[in-house]
């Protein structure tokens, strides 16, 4: 059998064939080499993603860490520490009211019971640092109320524990919308330094007044100047002076820092003024917060 | 520092001086208390009222009782394990036999979102370290709370 022979005309088209197979090969080729590269981008962006998703899940389970580990100083604060102190004072109290002890074991039982309840207050202090500090923020139960009455309570329990005079001037409607038992601390906070530092024969003056759009509440007192230096630094937290005094008073130097927190909280503000050997705290809460 | 008796609902409390006992109404007093101390220090602080005060240290334990206990007055401490104070007062007020009795709750902590739900579960609420002399004082006001009601 012959061959036949190679027409003439085909042979454009043959070639354009090869051409066109060479042509299809690189295209081809670039195809793959185009895949490879989207490949290769696709999986450099997951690593990516990954990396992205892996700093997402770390932040996440720090902030969890976080939100753990405020539970958990707060369970230790709240239950941990308070059960056997509440083991010590009422065993201290039932001693405390036998009736057939000497005076002087009345007197170490009794002591038993103040040490308790200064501890107490520290941790108030700081289960409310912790709430503060860590996140979480203090959960308001604002009911309306009467800023007259929270301070008039305020000062009747200090009178119990200070010979300092304390003088309740009020002006205008004193009501509002507010976390009564918050305030209350922050009253008996801000009359409780105040009388710590009032001059001996001076009288701490407390004066409530009606004041748009809400309250003002001064605490003022007579004594030393605050220095410049520390007014600026007295709403921090742990800015209160010597361990002494504050292990004496059973503070731990965050009253003023919780106080503020608290007129934040609602809304409002907490600021100082001293000179002339006068200083006043100001509290100002608008009628309701938030 | 902080008011030291918060109570979050106005449990019409005698003043120191009417809650001095004049003649003593001993009172049905129930005590849920895990924690072994606490329990034996409330029953001790209830003894001088001549109270009828029984302790057990769990929900179970205090339900089992109540088919041959009825108490005028219950303080449950929140945070037990197993069923907690919460749950327990809920199974409380739904017993008819106790529809007159009071139930405080008695917290390791005083954030109010942490406090035991207001009333009607609670009508008071005692932080410790507690007071001994709120404790009698409460039981004592019982006479109060009824003629109030």
């Amino acid at each position: 059998m012959s061959k036949d022979p190679v027409p003439e005309t085909p042979s454009q088209p043959h070639a354009s064939l090869v051409l066109d197979q060479r042509d299809a090969n690189e295209q081809l080729l670039l195809a793959a080499l185009r895949a490879h590269d989207a490949a290769e981008e696709a999986h450099s962006s997951r690593i990516f993603a990954q990396g992205e998703s892996q700093a997402l899940r770390r932040q996440a389970d720090e902030l969890l860490a976080t939100a753990a580990f405020r539970e958990r100083l707060l369970g230790i604060i709240g239950h941990d520490l308070r059960n056997p102190l509440n083991t010590m004072v009422v065993a201290a109290q039932l001693l405390e009211s036998k009736g057939d002890l000497k005076a002087q074991d009345v007197w170490l039982a009794t002591r038993i019971v103040e040490s308790g309840r200064r501890m107490e207050r520290m941790i108030d202090q700081l289960a409310n640092f912790t709430r503060a500090r860590l996140g979480g923020g203090f959960m308001l139960d604002c009911r309306p109320c009467d800023l007259a009455g929270i301070c008039r309570d305020v000062i009747e329990e200090l009178k119990l524990t200070t010979g300092v005079e304390i003088t309740l001037t009020t002006v205008g409607a004193l009501d509002g919308n507010w976390d009564a038992d918050r305030l209350a601390e922050v009253f008996s906070n801000l009359i409780g330094n105040a009388t710590g530092h009032a001059a001996p024969g001076t009288a701490v003056r407390v004066t409530l007044r009606a004041e748009e759009p809400g309250v003002v509440a001064d605490v003022s007192n007579e004594g030393l100047t605050i220095p410049l230096d520390a007014l600026g630094v007295i709403f921090s937290a742990f800015a209160r002076g010597q361990a002494s005094a504050r292990a004496e008073s059973g503070h731990l130097g965050l009253g003023l820092y919780i106080s503020r927190e608290m007129a934040l909280a609602h809304g409002g503000e907490l600021e100082v003024q001293s000179a002339d050997g006068s200083t006043t705290f100001s509290l100002r809460l608008p009628k309701s917060s938030r | 520092m902080c008011p030291r008796w918060r109570a979050t609902h106005s449990f019409p409390l005698t003043s120191r001086e009417e809650a001095r006992p004049q003649a003593i109404h001993p009172r049905r007093v129930l005590v849920v208390e895990d924690n072994r101390d606490a329990a034996e220090l409330l029953r001790l602080a209830l003894t001088p009222g001549g109270h009828d005060t029984k302790v057990t240290h769990s929900a179970a334990e205090a339900l089992a009782l109540l088919a041959e206990f009825q108490p005028e007055v219950a303080f449950l401490d929140i945070a037990m394990p197993g069923m907690d104070g919460i749950e327990l007062a809920r199974a409380l007020r739904g017993m008819p036999a106790l529809a007159e009795c009071r139930i405080v709750a008695i917290t390791g902590c005083h954030f109010p979102a942490q406090r035991a739900p207001s009333p009607p579960l609670f009508d008071m609420h005692l932080v410790k370290p507690l007071d001994i002399r709120q404790l009698q004082r409460i039981v004592l006001s019982l006479d109060h709370c009824r003629s109030d009601s």
